[in-house]
């Protein structure tokens, strides 16, 4: 028996979120991080999901509950009201946005590719294939002139190494407040020994001008796509998982299956 | 929203294709379709279709462009009912309205209509709102949501009867109160808006009707209403009362101003063939701003431009056209593009572009990756001292688990929580990772492994005093934190979880050349973990400019196949076989497996370990450790007792002795 200490196991988030962003990396985007405790204006004001708007329905979001306490200094409560109320991140997208914010403030301009991975989480009944929290891994891409062929182009190179060389993808027409048009994205996965399937993973789209007016980007000058891996789903896809829990409950039945 | 299949071919003269066809060319250029039950499509509207297709009549524009087949004239008839004839008007009875909020209310028709007989639903009505999802109340309610259904414009009757004076659109007053057709009893506030009478609130306006003229099987004269309202006032009030219903829905999602008279129109024209001898009085119009169609100036290679392809302008102008969009050439870039009043979406030249793309097909853009940058990206410091901390981790044995942000108890509380041990943000990570040993001790013997050893990074929340400090949001801290846990299930001396942990932040320290201050240490017999600050660190890393130079190798990728393990408890046997010294480990294994084999427990066997060997003499001894698991029922210690005895006797049958 070996004497060495047997390797540990990375968690397949980490090794998908790994993967995706490696192969970003070499066509240039820089990894951005962002909080989990936002505020609405990151996570919804600032990517055109305004206040009493339907399109706020369509993520069911953690709110903070108010704090009771009090007695916090002034210039703290003011910050926090001038971002609006805090809530549990629901997507990678605001990350976009603080990016962004905080280079045009730097003065520096576009082009700008970035990758932005985090836990995300929503306010929905969790079972086998819904938790209330999970992974996203924001992409986005601003040029002088951007179009939803350069997008499909950038998806495709990742799908392929992710489901392999003959995987393809298509685009369907969808609603997402931050871009437009917006597109759901499905990849055809072709397994050895297995009738291909279509497989909904992502969306994606050109970045709306209300977003890039957000952050004090001239939308005339400049344009952009987005996207938005569930990374919980590709794992779960590529490997045959059929509970997402299974990823959060730190069972090394699972993990050290990686 | 539910599309009957044959309501949507009342709208064609044309055979539409199959139900199938038609759901697939809505999935592939305009919506998702949720399913399809028998001949009714489930169609899903997002709020920036809802202007338009919370309608079968929206639906029906789609189909018509999308198929390229024309919708039936406005004026044809469907179901024996002319949708756009005006009734003649017999009756004299004006409705006296005042509109107070005109910022909210931004349109008001009502209409007197007598002499209404007993009557019963159409046949094809009753069908029809069944299929929607709704369902048959009255005649006369049947009627308004017929064509609230069908075209998207929410109406109301009430009794005429039961109104005490003059109507008049107004705010509430703050506790206002008012019984609803559902019976129950609301409150007001001065943010809601009321249509009300002399006596008090009829009905909440744009939300719902009231009780008090509520219409019932015996009304003779009604007040049909058809208004437009603010959507946010409508969905404020909706929400607070959390009254969410077809008409707010509509509302919520903002419909056109155009659109109520043609209700109106429409819903007369529905209860004249309900109730023929009804008497129809003047409608009054209330639309002191009426709205225009809205221009867009647009270049059309902007859609060629956006999507990436090469699209004709004879192709993008067919396409605005069968859209109903009006198309001005002014010039070869400048086109004047006139909007229908429906297509609220409409907006700027990016929904145009969207709207043409989508109909010419998503499928003829043509991947093409953008050249790479010049130059590496920038290294982002959390980002990169994170993944090196796992590889140094793996590296040292240790898994890496993702364990849950929302816990029993902390600083920060969630409104509205799933459940109340997932209230809170977590403040730290040791309790649960310390959870996570426990549970995976358990099973070390089926993992095979000595210790359990496990870490987590993640975030944890606290609230700080007045102030705040670096990266606080408001009062809240968010931390980035590693954890670092092990627990001790073989006894070896000297060896602990709190000595592996050390061992582990001694191959940090030593990977990075910084000190990985230990925060908290919890320490219970062989179980122990560590709480690290990462923040700290890596601003410290960013100070000394060493984060470009951290590259700890990743760790070897192994092929993946994961199998679903078994929920059902393991058995563990060891056995231990003397042979003699020129028989090898595998020799004595095979014998072992053929027992098992013969047993018929071949699929039991989850795990097995050499776990001691010795000599002695001439001789060894091999001791293995089986561990047996069903993934379908709990195994018995009789059932694994005779695997064996299988395995017992092949070893006797090699003239082996068994210790």
């Amino acid at each position: 028996m070996s004497q060495t200490v047997p390797q540990g196991h990375l968690h397949p988030i980490t090794q998908t979120i790994r993967e995706i962003s490696g192969i970003l990396a070499e066509l240039g985007y820089e990894v951005a991080l962002g909080p989990e405790l936002e505020s609405e204006f990151y996570n919804f004001d600032a990517l055109n999901v305004p206040k009493d708007h339907p399109s706020r329905d369509m993520q069911d979001t953690f709110w903070i509950k108010a704090d009771k306490t009090g007695g916090h200094d002034k210039a703290t409560k003011d910050a926090v009201d001038s971002k609006g109320r805090r809530l549990l991140t629901t997507q990678t997208s605001a990350i976009q946005i603080r990016y962004m914010e905080e280079k045009i403030k730097a003065g520096l301009k576009p082009p700008f590719r970035i990758v932005a991975p985090g836990r995300v989480f929503r306010n929905e009944a969790t079972d086998a294939t819904h938790e209330a929290q999970f992974y996203q891994l924001e992409g986005l891409f601003v040029d002088k002139k951007v179009s939803l062929a350069e997008l499909k182009g950038t998806l495709e190179k990742v799908f392929k190494k992710i489901f392999g060389e003959k995987s393809e993808i298509r685009f369907r027409p969808s609603y997402f407040p931050f871009v437009e048009p917006a597109v759901e994205v499905d990849v055809k996965w072709v397994k050895e020994g297995e009738d291909p399937r279509w497989l909904e993973v992502l969306g994606a789209g050109l970045v709306h001008p209300n977003v890039f007016a957000s952050v004090g980007i001239d939308s005339n000058e400049w344009q952009g796509f987005a996207f938005a891996f569930g990374i919980d789903r590709i794992v779960m896809l590529k490997y045959g998982i059929n509970d997402i829990r299974l990823l959060y409950n730190g069972d090394l039945r699972f993990v050290n299956q990686f | 929203m539910k599309v009957p299949y044959t309501w949507l071919q009342s709208y064609f003269e044309t055979p539409l294709p199959s139900i199938e066809k038609l759901a697939d060319a809505f999935t592939f250029h305009s919506f998702e379709i949720e399913g399809i039950e028998g001949d009714v499509i489930d169609v899903k509207i997002l709020p920036d279709r809802a202007h338009y297709c919370l309608s079968q009549k929206g639906i029906a524009l789609e189909a018509s462009v999308l198929l390229g087949i024309p919708c039936k004239a406005e004026s044809e008839l469907r179901y024996g009912v002319n949708f756009a004839l005006s009734v003649p008007v017999t009756g004299t009875r004006m409705p006296k309205v005042t509109v107070i909020a005109n910022d909210f209310c931004r349109r008001f028709t009502a209409r007197y209509v007598e002499n209404i007989a007993t009557t019963r639903t159409p046949k094809w009505a009753t069908k029809f709102l069944t299929d929607v999802g709704s369902r048959s109340i009255s005649p006369i309610v049947d009627a308004t949501n017929v064509v609230m259904f069908d075209m998207g414009q929410p109406l109301h009757a009430f009794d005429a009867d039961k109104i005490e004076g003059d109507i008049v659109v107004r705010k509430a007053v703050t506790g206002e109160k008012i019984t609803l057709l559902d019976g129950k009893e609301y409150i007001l506030t001065a943010e809601d808006h009321v249509i009300a009478d002399a006596t008090g609130p009829l009905d909440i306006a744009g939300v719902k009707g009231g009780k008090r003229a509520e219409v019932s099987a015996t009304t003779k004269n009604v007040l049909l209403t058809s208004a437009n309202f603010d959507p946010t006032f409508v969905r404020r009030t909706s929400t607070r009362l959390n009254l969410r219903n077809e008409a707010s829905k509509r509302f919520e999602n903002e419909i056109t101003p155009e659109l109520a008279l043609r209700g109106m129109v429409a819903l007369s024209a529905c209860l004249q063939t309900i109730t023929p001898q009804a008497v129809f009085s003047p409608i009054v119009d209330m639309y002191p701003k009426p709205v225009s169609m809205r221009v867009i100036d647009f270049r059309p290679d902007y859609v060629g431009e956006r999507l990436g392809v090469v699209i004709s302008e004879a192709t993008v102008k067919d396409i605005l056209n069968r859209f109903g969009i009006d198309v001005v050439v002014n010039s070869k870039d400048s086109w004047q593009l006139t909007i229908p009043y429906d297509r609220l979406d409409v907006v700027i030249p990016e929904d145009v572009a969207e709207e043409v793309g989508r109909i010419y097909g998503y499928e003829h853009v043509v991947g093409q990756v953008p050249p790479a940058f010049a130059k590496a990206p920038a290294l982002n410091p959390v980002f990169t001292v994170v993944e090196n901390i796992r590889n140094v981790l793996v590296g040292a044995g240790f898994s890496e688990v993702y364990l849950y942000t929302l816990a029993a108890k902390g600083d920060i509380e969630v409104a509205y929580p799933l459940a109340s041990d997932k209230s809170a943000l977590r403040t730290t990570l040791a309790p649960g990772v310390s959870k996570c040993l426990e549970m995976n001790a358990h099973n070390a013997e089926l993992l095979g492994v000595e210790a359990v050893t496990v870490f987590e990074i993640g975030k944890t929340f606290k609230k700080v005093g007045a102030g705040g400090s670096a990266g606080s949001l408001g009062t809240f801290t968010e931390s980035l934190v590693l954890a670092i846990g092990a627990t001790q299930v073989k006894k070896v001396k000297g060896i602990d979880g709190k000595s592996r942990i050390n061992e582990a932040v001694e191959k940090l320290k030593s990977a990075f050349g910084i000190d990985f201050p230990i925060k908290t240490l919890l320490s219970t017999g062989p179980l122990a973990v560590c709480e690290i600050e990462l923040d700290h660190i890596v601003e410290a890393l960013v100070a000394n400019g060493s984060i470009t130079k951290i590259a700890v190798p990743a760790p070897k990728a192994m092929p993946v196949s994961y199998r679903q393990f078994s929920l059902y408890p393991f058995i563990v046997r060891d056995i231990a076989v003397f042979v003699d010294g020129a028989i090898s480990q595998d020799e004595v294994w095979t014998e072992i497996e053929k027992g098992i084999f013969e047993a018929g427990a071949d699929k039991l066997l989850a795990r097995q370990s050499l776990f001691d060997t010795f000599k002695k003499d001439t001789k060894t001894s091999y001791a293995f450790r089986l561990v047996f698991q069903s993934m379908e029922r709990t195994l018995t210690d009789i059932e694994i007792n005779s695997v064996m005895d299988k395995i017992n006797s092949k070893i006797a049958g090699r003239g082996w002795q068994v210790r």
